[in-house]
Formats: C-alpha cells, sequence, structure tokens
C-alpha cells in the first residue's frame, strides 16, 4: 500500500503514485475512460507469461500522478479463462510484477445496468476501494431510459459518476473523484454476489434509483434486420469484407510506395554524399533501406486498425463474427478469428495483431500459427513470376485462364492450409481439457469517437514501429552484408575477366561469389531434392527478409540486365553443376517446389518479430518457423515429385 | 413479433416440464429456471451474462448457418452458441 | 424474495437501514413482534432493535458485534421475515391499523430530506424542513440561502418530488410554506 500522507507544502517526499485499475465490461467504454485519463501517455506490453495485452497509463491531476491500468474487460471475477484470470489475480495482488491496485473505477454501462450491478456487487465483495463509473447515460436517456446517478450512489454506499466518454462530459469530475481517493466511501456490507438475494439487491438499488431501462435502440433493430438477415446480411458481409480487403490493397500499396520511394530517394541522396561506395552503399541500402522496408509498413498497419477501429467501434464486428461463427466453428475457432484471418491477406503483420480481440489465449494462438499460411500480398510478386514460368499467358483450363486459375488455387490453398493449421494448434493445445464457453454481445450500433478510434490507430503503429524494427533491420543488414561481401578489388576482377566499370557485372559477380553464394552452396543437399540450385537457395535466403525481394535478388544472381529481363533469364537459367549440368533450372517440377515453398515458409522476418511480440516469448516464433519451415520442405517435395509425375 | 405482456406468473400455473433455451425457436419467449452446465464457472458465467433464475429471455434470431442464436436478456442482446444455450433451462412463456 | 438493499445510517456505524418497496410491511415504528428468523437474532444478540419504516428496516447491532461478522446473517434473516409480512407487529397504535397514507408521506419526506435531497440544500448552504402533510401535499420551508432562491424551486421538485413519487404514488404535490406556492412540474416553466 502506498504511504497515506501529501505533503502540500510541495516536499520531495519520494511517494509511490496511486494505482488506480479500471474493471468493467468489455463494452462498457473503459477504454475510452482511460484514454481520456491517460491521453497518449499509455504504455503496452503483455502480462507476465500470457498473450494479454496489458495496458498502463499516467494521470496528472494537479501536482499529483496516478497510475491508470486497463484490465482485460471481462463479464464476471469468476474466471472462465487464463485472460480473466489475470484480472482475478490483480486485484487481489496475486500477479507477478504487476501492483495490487489500491482503488478500483468500475466502468458500467448505463443501458446494461441491471446485469452490470451482478458485476458491481462481486467487485464490492472483493473489499478494495471503488468508484461507479456510469457511461452511455446519453444513450438511456436518448432510448426512454432514466436514472438518478446520485440516488444510485446512496443506495450503492460508493461514489458515483456519470461519464459521457466521446464527448468527454464528466472527464473531469472524474479527475476530481480521483484526486480524492483516499476518501471514497465504501459500503458498510458487502453485497451478495450471487443467488436470489443478489437479484433482490439488484432490483432494490435499481428501484431506488429510479433506473428506466432502454427501450430497445430502434436503429439497431432496422439495420440488423437486414445485416443478419440469413441472406442480405451475408451479401452485405461479403460486400464489406471485399471492401475491407480491397481497401488493403489498394489504399495501403500506393502509401506503401510512396514511403518507398521516400526512403530510396533519401538513400541516393545519402550515396551521393558519401565518398566510399561500398560504406554509401552500406549506409544506403542496408542502413535506410532496412528503416524504409521497416516504415513502409506503416500505412498498411495503421490502415488496417483503422478499419478495424471503426468497425470495431461501429459495432459491426459482433455482427461479423456472429455470421462467420459457424465457419470457424470447424477449424475450432470462434467467428471473431476470422477478422484477424482476414486481414492476413493483405498481411500476416497485422492479421497477427487483430487476433487481440479474441478472448480465448488458445484461439489467438492458434490464429497466430495460421495466419502466416495465409497468402498475404508480398508472395503476390513471388507467384507471378513463378506462375508467369509455369504456365503460358495464353493456357486456358476451360474458359478460365490458367494462370488466373493457377493463381487462385494459391489463394485457396492459403486459406485452406490456415484452417487447417488452426484446427491443429487447437487441437494440441487442448491437453488442459477447458473449453471456454463461447458467448457474444451485440451491442447497439453507435459512432465510435474519433478520438479512441486515433488513439487506436497510432498505438498499433508505435508498438509495431518499435518492437519489429530491430528485428528486421537486422536481417536487412545482415543480408546486404552476406550478400555484398566479400569485396573484390579492381585486380581481382579484371583477374577473373570483368571489368571494374561495368556495375551491373561487378554486382553479379560480387554476389557470384558473396558468402550468401557459399551459404546457398552449403545449403544445396537440403535442397537439392526440391530442384533447387545454389542460386534459388540465394534468393530464399534473402526471402528471409521479405518475400519480394526474391525476385529482385534472383534478376540479380542471374545478372539481367534489369528487372524487366528477369523472366526471360530465369527461362534460360541452367544448372551450372552437378548431376544436372546444362538442363534447365525451372522446369515445371522446380516450379511447382517453389511455389509450395513460399506459399507455407515463414520466410517473414516481420512476422517473427510481431508473433514474439504478441506472445511476449520466443517460444511461439520459434515454432511457428520450425513448423512452417519443415512443412514447406515436406509439401515442396511433394508437389516436386507430383508434378514430375504428372508431366513424365 | 410481439408477444402480449406477461403480467402475473402466480397467475398461470407453470409447465410441468422446463426445456433448454436451445429448443426454442427464434421469437419464443422464456423464463429462466435454472443453469445446469459441466463447469461451475461456466454456470457462474451464464448468471454474469443474466441468466439467473427468474429472469426474461427472448429468442430473436439465429445466424445464417443455425447457430449461434441471439437472445435478449436483462435489456441487452447476447449470443450463444447451441451448446451453451442447451445449460440453460426454461419454463417458456406463452402468449394469450 | 423481496428486494431489498441496505444503507449506512450518517453518523450512526452501528445502525443499518434496509430500504424496501413502500408498503411492503403495513407497520411502522417500534415493533411488538417480527417474523420468527429476525426473532432468533433479537433473542441472540445480533441485533439490539429492530424498527420499520415506510419503505425500510432499520436494524441496530447488539453490543460488541460488527456488521462486518453479521451482516449477512441479519440479511439473510430479513429476507426470511418480510415473506412473512402478517408477523410484524407494532408496538403501538390501533390493533392492526397501520398509519395513514399522510403519514407514510411524512415519514418519507423526513427521511428523503435526511438523505440526498436535504444534503443538495445543504451543501449550497440552504436548509429544508418539513411542515406538515395533508391530503398528499407535502409542505416544506426553505430556510438559509434557500430561502428566496429560485434554484430553490427546481431544487424542490428535481429532487424531492422525483423521489417522493417513486416511493409513494400518492403525492400530490410539494409545495413551500413562504408564499410561493410550487405545485408540481408544470410551475418549472422550462
Amino acid at each position: 500500500m502506498s504511504p497515506g500522507c501529501h505533503d502540500g507544502g510541495g516536499g520531495t517526499l519520494a511517494l509511490a503514485a496511486p494505482h488506480i485499475a479500471l474493471v468493467g465490461a468489455p463494452n462498457a467504454g473503459k477504454t475510452s475512460i482511460f484514454n481520456a485519463l491517460t491521453g497518449l501517455r499509455g504504455r503496452t506490453g503483455n502480462y507476465p507469461g500470457v498473450t494479454v495485452s496489458r495496458f498502463v497509463g499516467t494521470c496528472r491531476v494537479g501536482p499529483d500522478r496516478y497510475v491508470i491500468e486497463d484490465l482485460p474487460g471481462t463479464y464476471g471475477l469468476r474466471p472462465v479463462s487464463p485472460d480473466e484470470q489475470i484480472v482475478a489475480d490483480a486485484l487481489d495482488g496475486h500477479l507477478d510484477g504487476v501492483q495490487r491496485p489500491d482503488a478500483l473505477l468500475v466502468v458500467v454501462d448505463a443501458t446494461t445496468l441491471r446485469r452490470s450491478l451482478g458485476f458491481v456487487a462481486q467487485v464490492l465483495a472483493r473489499g478494495l476501494p471503488a468508484g461507479l463509473v456510469v457511461t452511455f447515460t446519453d444513450e438511456l436517456v436518448r432510448r426512454q431510459g432514466a436514472l438518478d446517478v446520485d440516488a444510485l450512489a446512496e443506495a450503492l454506499g460508493v461514489p458515483v459518476l456519470a461519464v459521457v466518454g466521446h464527448r468527454r462530459h464528466g472527464i473531469a469530475p472524474l479527475r476530481e473523484l480521483l484526486a480524492g481517493w483516499r476518501s471514497w466511501p465504501v459500503p458498510v456490507l458487502p453485497p451478495p454476489v450471487d443467488g436470489p438475494e443478489r437479484d433482490a439487491w439488484v432490483d432494490s438499488v435499481l428501484g431506488f434509483a429510479g433506473y428506466r431501462a432502454a427501450e430497445r435502440h430502434r436503429a439497431t433493430q432496422r439495420i440488423d434486420a437486414v445485416l443478419l438477415h440469413p441472406l442480405w446480411g451475408t451479401l452485405v458481409f461479403f460486400a464489406v469484407m471485399v471492401l475491407f480487403f480491397q481497401t488493403l490493397f489498394t489504399l495501403a500499396a500506393p502509401l506503401q510506395d510512396v514511403v518507398a520511394a521516400g526512403f530510396d530517394r533519401l538513400a541516393a541522396v545519402v550515396a551521393g554524399h558519401v565518398g566510399n561506395r561500398w560504406l554509401a552503399s552500406l549506409l544506403g541500402d542496408a542502413l535506410i533501406g532496412g528503416v524504409g522496408s521497416v516504415l513502409a509498413f506503416v500505412p498498411q498497419i495503421m490502415l488496417l486498425f483503422l478499419l478495424l477501429a471503426l468497425l470495431e467501434g461501429v459495432g459491426y464486428m459482433s455482427r461479423a463474427a456472429f455470421l462467420m461463427d459457424r465457419v470457424m466453428a470447424r477449424a475450432g475457432l470462434e467467428g471473431r478469428a476470422f477478422v484477424a484471418l482476414l486481414s492476413s491477406f493483405a498481411c500476416a503483420i497485422p492479421g497477427i495483431m487483430a487476433t487481440r480481440t479474441l478472448p480465448s489465449a488458445r484461439d489467438r494462438l492458434a490464429t497466430m500459427m495460421a495466419a502466416p499460411l495465409i497468402t498475404c500480398s508480398a508472395r503476390l510478386p513471388v507467384y507471378v513470376v513463378l506462375i508467369g514460368l509455369l504456365v503460358d499467358r495464353s493456357g486456358r483450363i476451360g474458359p478460365f485462364g490458367a494462370q488466373g486459375l493457377v493463381m487462385f488455387g494459391m489463394y485457396l490453398f492459403g486459406a485452406v492450409s490456415a484452417m487447417l493449421a488452426a484446427w491443429a494448434f487447437k487441437k494440441l493445445g487442448d491437453h488442459r481439457g477447458r473449453l471456454m464457453p463461447f458467448y457474444l454481445e451485440m451491442p447497439p450500433y453507435r459512432l465510435p469517437s474519433a478520438r479512441s478510434v486515433a488513439i487506436t490507430v497510432w498505438d498499433s503503429a508505435k508498438s509495431f514501429v518499435y518492437k519489429c524494427s530491430t528485428i528486421i533491420v537486422a536481417t536487412t543488414i545482415g543480408l546486404w552484408l552476406l550478400l555484398n561481401l566479400p569485396l573484390h578489388s579492381a585486380a581481382q576482377l579484371q583477374a577473373a575477366g570483368v571489368d571494374p566499370g561495368d556495375r551491373t557485372a561487378v554486382a553479379a559477380y560480387t554476389i557470384d561469389h558473396s558468402y550468401a553464394a557459399g551459404l546457398g552452396r552449403l545449403m544445396a543437399p537440403v535442397f537439392d531434392p526440391l530442384g533447387f540450385d545454389w542460386r534459388i537457395n540465394v534468393g530464399v535466403l534473402s526471402a528471409q527478409a521479405a518475400r519480394e525481394t526474391f525476385v529482385a535478388t534472383l534478376g540479380q544472381v542471374a545478372a539481367a540486365d534489369g528487372p524487366g529481363d528477369s523472366g526471360e533469364a530465369l527461362r534460360g537459367m541452367t544448372y551450372a553443376d552437378g548431376a544436372r549440368a546444362g538442363q534447365r533450372v525451372f522446369t515445371a517440377p522446380t516450379i511447382a517446389a517453389l511455389l509450395v515453398y513460399f506459399a507455407v515458409a515463414l520466410q517473414c522476418m516481420a512476422t517473427i518479430g510481431v508473433i514474439r511480440r504478441e506472445t511476449g516469448t520466443w517460444t511461439w516464433p520459434l515454432v511457428a518457423f520450425g513448423y512452417l519451415t519443415g512443412s514447406a520442405w515436406l509439401l515442396a517435395y511433394l508437389a516436386k515429385t507430383l508434378t514430375g509425375l504428372l508431366t513424365g | 413479433m410481439v408477444g402480449t405482456r406477461f403480467t402475473g406468473r402466480q397467475d398461470r400455473p407453470e409447465r410441468a416440464n422446463d426445456r433448454t433455451l436451445a429448443e426454442l425457436a427464434p421469437g419464443a419467449r422464456a423464463r429462466v429456471v435454472r443453469v445446469v452446465a459441466p463447469e461451475p464457472a461456466t454456470a457462474g458465467r451464464l448468471a454474469d451474462l443474466g441468466f439467473t433464475a427468474g429472469a426474461v429471455v427472448q429468442v430473436l434470431r439465429r445466424a445464417p448457418l443455425r447457430d449461434p442464436v441471439l437472445y435478449r436478456v436483462q435489456d441487452y442482446d447476447i449470443c450463444l452458441r447451441r451448446e451453451q444455450a442447451a445449460w440453460v433451462r426454461v419454463v417458456e412463456e406463452v402468449e394469450g | 424474495m423481496v428486494p431489498m438493499h441496505p444503507q449506512a445510517c450518517p453518523g450512526d456505524p452501528d445502525r443499518l437501514r434496509w430500504i424496501i418497496p413502500a408498503g411492503t410491511l403495513s407497520v411502522t415504528g417500534a415493533l411488538a413482534a417480527v417474523p420468527a428468523p429476525l426473532a432468533v437474532l433479537l433473542a441472540d444478540g445480533t441485533l439490539a432493535e429492530v424498527v420499520a419504516e415506510p419503505a425500510a428496516v432499520v436494524t441496530r447491532l447488539g453490543r460488541g458485534r460488527s456488521w462486518s461478522a453479521e451482516g449477512p446473517r441479519v440479511r439473510t434473516a430479513l429476507h426470511g421475515a418480510l415473506d412473512e409480512p402478517t408477523g410484524w407487529i407494532a408496538a403501538h397504535g390501533p390493533q392492526g391499523q397501520g398509519p395513514g397514507p399522510d403519514a407514510l408521506l411524512y415519514a418519507m419526506a423526513q427521511q428523503l430530506l435526511d438523505g440526498a435531497a436535504g444534503q443538495f440544500a445543504r451543501s449550497h448552504g440552504g436548509a429544508i424542513e418539513l411542515l406538515h402533510v395533508r391530503d398528499g401535499v407535502v409542505t416544506v420551508r426553505l430556510g438559509g440561502a434557500c430561502h428566496g432562491c429560485l434554484g430553490a424551486g427546481r431544487t424542490l421538485h428535481q429532487r424531492l418530488e422525483l423521489q417522493l413519487r417513486r416511493r409513494c404514488p400518492g403525492v400530490r404535490a410539494v409545495v413551500a410554506d413562504n408564499g410561493r406556492h410550487h405545485t408540481g412540474p408544470g410551475s418549472l416553466g422550462a
């Protein structure tokens, strides 16, 4: 417990700031209150040992500082999942590294007050000083309801404040209330927590407070008549999902290009001013390029979180989960997982971050392990090149273009394999036996607060940049070094028959004799059975930083004159040595193997970084890397063999 | 679908056999008798969600693939899967 | 089970006021007899006194007892006792005759003035005194800063009448005895 005295005379006692926790149901508006109190001074991380995000911030009221913690939303203090155990443990002070709160702010929705009082009873029974914050009182009145907040305070024996989160009404009184936390009245007798006595208590309190329940929200009823309709609702849902998906592709891509172009220009400027060509390349390509590639993700992540926050804030997410639940249940998941997996079609990173919306830790993990299998946008350039090598542009299967069909097949393969992986991980995690019951509240449609949405978007971008940049930059620099070392002097070049003035030839020679190439040759025994030669191995290695680079690296390795020629150069590429010397590398079986390998393998270091960040440990990213790379190899081998049989 | 207001429980004898929430069709209205769940934590959670003895539940609609089902209880809307709804024993309130 | 919740009695930690719907009990004041569940607590010293009000039951702890220890038992016993309204017998007054509606209204208004409504006035430096109740019309006198204050009308109606009407539907009006008559929400003029 923090010491109890305030030195009003401006003394410099080192007092621990009081620790106030926000508790309440998921849709009660707790996050709005948290944001209003802490602004952008929130910090996130994980609770020890679990995949649950922790939101802690500071609030200043006058000279005093308060630490505010936004505990995970829950409907009751009797936990049904490890996540909710966090809330119960935090309130009892049983969490390692998490201080027991000094006081609680219980946030309840005025429109669901009858149900919420049951939760209030459980909280009050814990014995901590508590204040009640009632939200959505404006909506209650709009829907013909009524509530006397002062009478409610008298009935409960604790301070009660009405706060309209998105309009910031009541925030100033709330801050004043916080300042007086030590003198909050406490109930003489803790209320009964269950049984008929509890219901009698709730009835009595509501009666004393003059509570009139809100009528059903008309607008919501009318909108849901369409949006939850078996036919129209499903159609609207698919339309929304397509729009969501399309927006990510069409809006994010140009934004990404802008960022990338900006960094390219910066790199060029730097290169122009640094004399040493090697150093210029290190700074420009590796360092700035690496940072640029991290920041290039940011527009996409921000856009995705903006869309997610809007959909969630409006209340449509519950509707989507309702419609998709049965489908997701086949994979052992639930409706909310659909949106996380859908986001992965753009990029697995925001998809993995979106798993935070799932209440079950096992669901989150299973979805995270499956998300990398979904065909993300980075795989697209690789698929385009490979399919171009595999199938003729004019080829047709029935009425459909063969190329398009194979592409569709790859997307389908991604989706199906992801569902299978999710199912498998869900099953594997079953050993503890306890399955979480499914329930999903359908809140009325509301206009989300612009401020809350903005804070969510900013927070997601910030956390991504801080936590993932190290891995991506390190990998980019590392690979650059591998591909550009050892350096060769002009004399060495000439001795090898390469004109030192010819930049392209020098680059090709450097890569041919780089450490990466050495690694590529070293990896040959592993990838030989798949039909890869050492140059493809180098490309696969470089793809570890980002999949798109596979095409560029391969082009460089094939000593193409420019990116446009890579297709032809690759087609004509032959094995330089070994058993198949002289044969074409990119035969159908090899291409099939490459396609499958890229479809399955976890090559994106940023993804590994995000899994690490979301799970708080290295175990799961390594598990993901292991199982995906291993499966990739096996399935690629299978593909190669089958294709070999099919094409004779 | 508007049902007539059911005013006095004591006026009408209760059905001898109660049913589960899962058996009710959309549009039905029922009163919770008790919750029988495989684990006490789950029963507690259903109580937390408002499914307590005496609470009135309305069945609103089913999802396109028939599961989950949306209910209205204690002034708010919540959906449960058939599996969970089967643990809530209710007595249906008949119109008229 | 009768709806019931406890509220502290300001300045009196031994007493607890259990709010119940008005009219649950037809008796008020000191009690000659209470139903068995409560009688047990009186007998074993857990409770020293049980007094009925129009919309509450006030219990006083026995000597040396605490609410944290005895509270839940008292609650359960009260619930049981309230299920037998005929077992509550007044210690005074005509046999079986409860106080009239005006008396009930008086007691309720007094309770409210002791609580939130009065507090509001007191926090602004004023005072409201209950004079009398006749035929459902409650007459009060405004004092201190309340006297002559235009806001007093609103205070009276929004707080007192609202809460009073909630508990006793028979209230017809709340008026101030200082020459100005406020006879219901219509006079608010807003």
